[in-house]
């Protein structure tokens, strides 16, 4: 493993998506050629705020919903930071949705990056804004309900039509494909700030298989097959990259 | 040049002056009533002096632009209002407790009929967290640059508690440039002896001010504007005070308890036209009130 990384094994449950995320993370990030010296990361509330532990270079944890406001100030502030912003959907699709959007109709600099497990896993297994019809959590017992509690919010479909976005992608953890589909999403995410060419967006489909009631890979199987139907990986914005 | 000058700023304009003698080149806000003025100047006059200005979606967001600005080693600047000040309350205490030194300018307001609620508003900065109140112009700057001097020595979260009074009053600012690295003090002159003094509420405040500056002059510029009528009583008057309002008498009416001189309502109608009426009474003022 790479230097980026100093817990193994990681503070997750098993089969939980930020372990995946984590090693990745650092994966990209060491073949990139970035070292903790030029890196800086905001991470949330809940699940998330552990990869403060788990990643070697600074982290700040920010008030809930507003990391992308509190990274503002540092990528305004050290501008030759390489500025990401971690957060678990709860947090980001939640209270973190205005500082999201002005963050992005800013044009601010920033990678972020939201692992979506569609519950709120850090307060027990609660509904989340990106919930799927019918997914049953502690808040929704029966199956969220289309006329009670709305449908879910697709985050990559709505930060890709925000102006000053260069780059928005889901990508999902379920199969080898899409972890390397991940792994490229990852870098032109960081290469986007790099050339400064605004807000780069990835949201990472993840399991939660205690919240979601099933094992590890059951609860793989069933993102595969079943959730990525509501949200669907792939590129929704991609402006040219300077080379 | 205006820089050599002497200039007439308001208290808002002083606030961003001292600020950026300071050092501060980071100022976090988002618009309310009462601290509008402190962002309509810090917007330009930060970027003039190659700060960083970010009008903010939301008070606690504009908190969490400072923490980061902090934490990446800068003495940033945040103006709130009493409501921005609760609403960020939950950012601040993760400010406090990542000890991240930011310099809060609280403008101690509260809407119409809330006035219990603005005196309550002032003892509690004083507690949680180091909390400067100047008590005019005249020690506004020198209170601010203490405030960044204590941040420095002690990182954390920092407060100047403005009296809107004090924030929307005016006075000469007189910069004495020295030679060599020091700083330029400010020197403020209020005249001791008015020749006119306005007590103004609304719109009509701001245009009054426009049309025949005042020696001396409090206006608060927005309905909503704070009144902090236990502070009236620190103004001495030797006559009467007009007091501009639309409508009805009805804030003269208020106000003549607290204060220690006689005021005299001049009753603005709202109706169409309200500008060639403003013209009349200023007219009258001219000839009777002043």
């Amino acid at each position: 493993m790479t230097g980026l990384i100093h817990a193994d094994p990681l503070p997750y449950c098993s089969g939980c998506g930020h372990s995946r995320l984590h090693h990745l993370l650092a994966e990209v990030l060491a073949s990139l050629g970035y070292t903790a010296e030029r890196l800086w990361g905001v991470h949330g509330g809940g699940c998330s705020e552990l990869i403060g532990d788990v990643l070697t270079f600074p982290w700040n944890a920010a008030p809930p919903g507003l990391a992308l406001a509190l990274a503002t100030g540092i990528k305004r502030a050290a501008p030759d930071k390489l500025v990401l912003t971690y957060q678990g959907d709860g947090d980001l699709a939640g209270r973190g949705l205005d500082a999201l959007m002005h963050a992005a109709l800013r044009g601010e600099n920033l990678t972020v990056l939201c692992l979506n497990n569609l519950v709120m896993a850090g307060s027990g297994g609660q509904m989340s804004a990106t919930t799927v019809t019918g997914q049953v959590t502690r808040t929704s017992r029966l199956g969220r309900s289309s006329t009670q509690s709305g449908k879910p919010l697709r985050l990559t479909e709505l930060v890709a039509r925000l102006p000053n976005v260069a780059f928005a992608q889901r990508v999902s953890l379920h199969s080898f494909e899409h972890i390397e589909r991940a792994r490229t999403a990852l870098k032109d995410a960081f290469l986007y700030q790099e050339n400064g060419q605004g807000l780069s967006f990835v949201e990472v489909m993840g399991a939660c298989p205690p919240y979601w009631g099933l094992t590890p890979l059951e609860a793989r199987d069933k993102l595969g097959n079943e959730l990525l139907r509501t949200h669907p990986p792939g590129i929704y914005k991609r402006v040219t990259m300077i080379r | 040049m205006l820089k050599y000058t002497p200039r007439f700023l308001s208290g808002a304009q002083l606030c961003i002056e001292a600020a950026l003698q300071a050092g501060c080149r980071y100022f976090y806000a988002t618009p309310s009533p009462s601290q509008a003025g402190l962002l309509n100047e810090g917007a330009w006059r930060m970027r003039e002096a190659h700060g960083t200005f970010i009008q903010a979606e939301s008070p606690a967001a504009a908190l969490a632009m400072a923490m980061g600005s902090a934490a990446a080693g800068a003495y940033p600047l945040v103006s709130a209002s009493s409501h921005d000040y609760l609403a960020m309350m939950e950012a601040l205490s993760y400010a406090q407790h990542q000890a991240l030194p930011l310099l809060i300018l609280l403008v101690l307001d509260a809407p119409w009929g809330n006035q219990s609620a603005s005196e309550r508003l002032v003892t509690l900065p004083l507690q949680a967290f180091p909390c400067w109140v100047p008590d005019s112009l005249v020690t506004l700057p020198s209170l601010l640059r203490r405030a960044f001097g204590h941040m420095r020595q002690q990182p954390g979260p920092a407060i100047l508690a403005l009296d809107p009074w004090v924030l929307q009053a005016q006075s000469t600012l007189l910069p004495e440039v020295l030679d060599g690295e020091e700083q330029p003090p400010l020197r403020i002159h209020l005249p001791e002896q008015p020749l006119r003094r306005w007590l103004a509420v609304g719109a009509p405040a701001g245009w009054l001010l426009e049309r025949a500056p005042a020696d001396w002059a409090i206006a608060s510029l927005q309905q909503l504007s704070p009144l902090p009528v236990a502070s009236l009583s620190q103004f001495a008057a030797d006559g009467s005070v007009s007091v501009f309002e639309y409508g009805t008498p009805a804030l003269s009416t208020y106000l003549q308890p607290y204060c220690p001189f006689p005021l005299v309502p001049v009753v603005v109608p709202q109706p169409e036209g309200w500008i060639d009426n403003i013209e009349q009474v200023l007219r009258g003022l001219n000839e009777v009130v002043l």
